[in-house]
């Protein structure tokens, strides 16, 4: 019961990241080497949001950071990725490495790269028997986590602007051809992207130190991504929870300096099994 | 010859036209045609005539792509289309039947034919099923495995939510049944009676084309060689024997149809 839980609060910041990096990647085919950056970032803005307002209103605090989340999405769309138009996807994806690289000087400029920590409301709500404890802080992840996904899910199926945001994704010179602007569809998705990750940073954040090498999260995201198959959100969550559960397994039964290594096995066993991921589309695939 | 409906200035008017693909390849030189209101015009001619290309620049190109409009101009309803972006053209009221992906494969009809659809547009978008019965059966099937007849038909469903106000068909009737290129030709033919819809038809099955036309455009190595009323083409005696197919009497040996094309040449 008590694995079961640190699997899924674990499984559930990995679901988050990697739905960041399957958003981008399913509108626009970039896969952005920048999603731990940009969630450790995010993480240390709410922090200073968190200082500014002394800690007095938490949902001021999450507005502010959400608010600016999105908007740096936008930016890096309006900024970066719209000048890319009609290059290759690795220039794109080049592009996002260097992203990564200012984002984490940026740590070192703003945040004097000091190790902080989140500190939300961190009650014991259950001890287990075995001797775990049930945290408000792993209740938060897990719900922020479902309620993210529910509510992408239902915008994807239910709503115009999501079946807009499914058609551009397949075809975006159609998509314009009905009326969509591609570049606000796109522009959204970076929005969703960052305030996932973002999302997904302040979550990390709350349960461990933030530092500069905390931006290494962004590895685990990207390995759930690619396990589930980048161009699936569905594989997000399932990519998530395997690794995750990979991890925390094999720390907790066979090694923890193990552990480290075991998504990249794992990534390694499906890139040999299903290049696509498990629930990719195999055509999505540009052959190397 | 005298432009088609002379006494109103046309709806589209495409001037001098000129595509330029990757800075090398100029795909249309200077074509121009009109398509007054109300009215259907057939644009004919061979693979590699320059029709897609047209129809294409009309209604507008994404950044991404390689090709250029080098020249001419594109007007319509008396505004200048040349260097919008293909959901601003849309939205003007000119509305493209892509030649192919004219779906989004992976959503369902539904999801298909509601891509747009608002409060407004419902109506619209019942008529569609009025007009193509079958897609009402088909409402929850993927648009991907639809038959060849029904993607066209959901494809025209479609574009008819987007409101156009000039409809351009890019080859309707590629691999496509002859029966059901017929039956959809004779939808868009009685839409346009009722809804008074202009169109532009794209065609390599000119036979198809003329028959609903009012007045055509014959396309060839990037230029116009013919233009007139359909009726007048249809028994132009070069037009019957390279698009319709099966003059009287003999039929032309390939060194006559060498001829052929470097006397097109000439004229163009």
């Amino acid at each position: 019961m008590e694995l079961l839980v640190s699997i899924l609060v674990l499984g559930a910041t990995h679901a988050l990241l990697a739905a960041g990096i399957v958003i981008v990647y399913k509108a626009s085919r970039i896969v952005n080497f920048a999603h731990g950056e940009l969630a450790i970032v995010g993480a240390y803005v709410f922090y200073s949001a968190g200082l500014i307002t002394h800690g007095q209103s938490l949902l001021l605090t999450v507005l502010a950071t959400a608010a600016i989340s999105a908007l740096f999405g936008v930016a890096i769309y309006v900024a970066l990725m719209r000048r890319l138009v009609g290059q290759p996807t690795f220039v794109a994806a080049m592009v996002t490495i260097g992203l990564a690289i200012i984002l984490k000087a940026a740590i070192v400029v703003f945040w004097q790269s000091k190790s902080v920590g989140i500190n939300l409301t961190r009650q014991t709500l259950y001890s287990f028997p075995s001797g775990g404890r049930l945290t408000s802080v792993d209740v938060i992840t897990i719900g922020c986590c479902i309620v993210f996904f529910a509510a992408l899910f239902a915008f994807f199926r239910h709503t115009r602007l999501g079946r807009q945001f499914r058609g551009a994704a397949e075809n975006p010179l159609l998509a314009s051809q009905r009326q969509v602007n591609v570049n606000l569809i796109l522009a959204l998705a970076w929005a969703t992207a960052v305030f996932s990750a973002t999302l997904a940073g302040v979550l990390f954040g709350s349960r461990s130190m933030l530092s500069p090498q905390s931006t290494i999260i962004g590895l685990s995201g990207l390995t759930a991504a690619l396990v589930g198959g980048l161009d699936s959100l569905r594989g997000a969550v399932i990519g998530g929870m395997l690794v995750a559960a990979a991890t925390y397994l094999t720390a907790r039964l066979i090694d923890p300096a193990l552990s480290e290594a075991v998504p990249f096995a794992i990534l390694l066993t499906v890139m040999i099994w299903r290049p696509w991921g498990i629930y990719g589309t195999p055509e999505e695939l540009n052959r190397v | 010859m005298s432009p088609p409906m002379a006494r109103s200035s046309p709806l589209l008017e495409v001037r001098q036209l000129e595509v330029v693909y990757n800075h090398v390849a100029t795909a249309v030189q200077g074509v121009s045609l009109e398509v007054a209101d109300r009215q259907i015009v057939a644009m004919i001619g061979t693979n590699g005539a320059g029709k897609t290309t047209t129809l294409r620049a009309i209604s507008g190109f994404l950044p991404a792509e390689d090709v250029a409009i080098t020249d001419g101009t594109i007007s319509f309803d008396k505004r200048p289309l040349a260097g919008r972006l293909p959901h601003d053209i849309s939205r003007r009221g000119v509305v493209l039947v892509p030649e192919r992906s004219k779906l989004f494969d992976t959503l369902t009809v539904q999801e298909n034919l509601h891509f747009n659809v608002t409060r407004r547009r419902r109506e619209i978008r019942d008529k569609v099923f009025d007009y193509f019965p079958r897609l009402g059966e088909r409402t929850s099937q993927t648009a991907g495995l639809l038959s060849g007849g029904e993607k066209q038909m959901l494809a025209i469903g479609m574009s008819l939510v987007c409101e156009p106000k000039l409809l351009l068909v890019d080859e309707l009737s590629l691999g496509l049944a002859p029966i059901v290129t017929e039956e959809i030709m004779g939808i868009l033919q009685n839409i346009n009676r009722q809804l008074g819809l202009a169109m532009l038809i794209v065609e390599q099955n000119a036979a198809a084309a003329l028959r609903v036309a009012s007045f055509g455009y014959v396309l060839e190595g990037g230029r116009v060689v013919f233009k007139g009323p359909c009726a007048q083409l249809m028994e132009h005696q070069d037009i019957k024997e390279f698009y319709l197919g099966g003059a009287e009497g003999k039929t032309r040996s390939y060194r006559d149809l060498r001829q052929y094309a470097r006397k097109r040449r000439w004229w163009g």
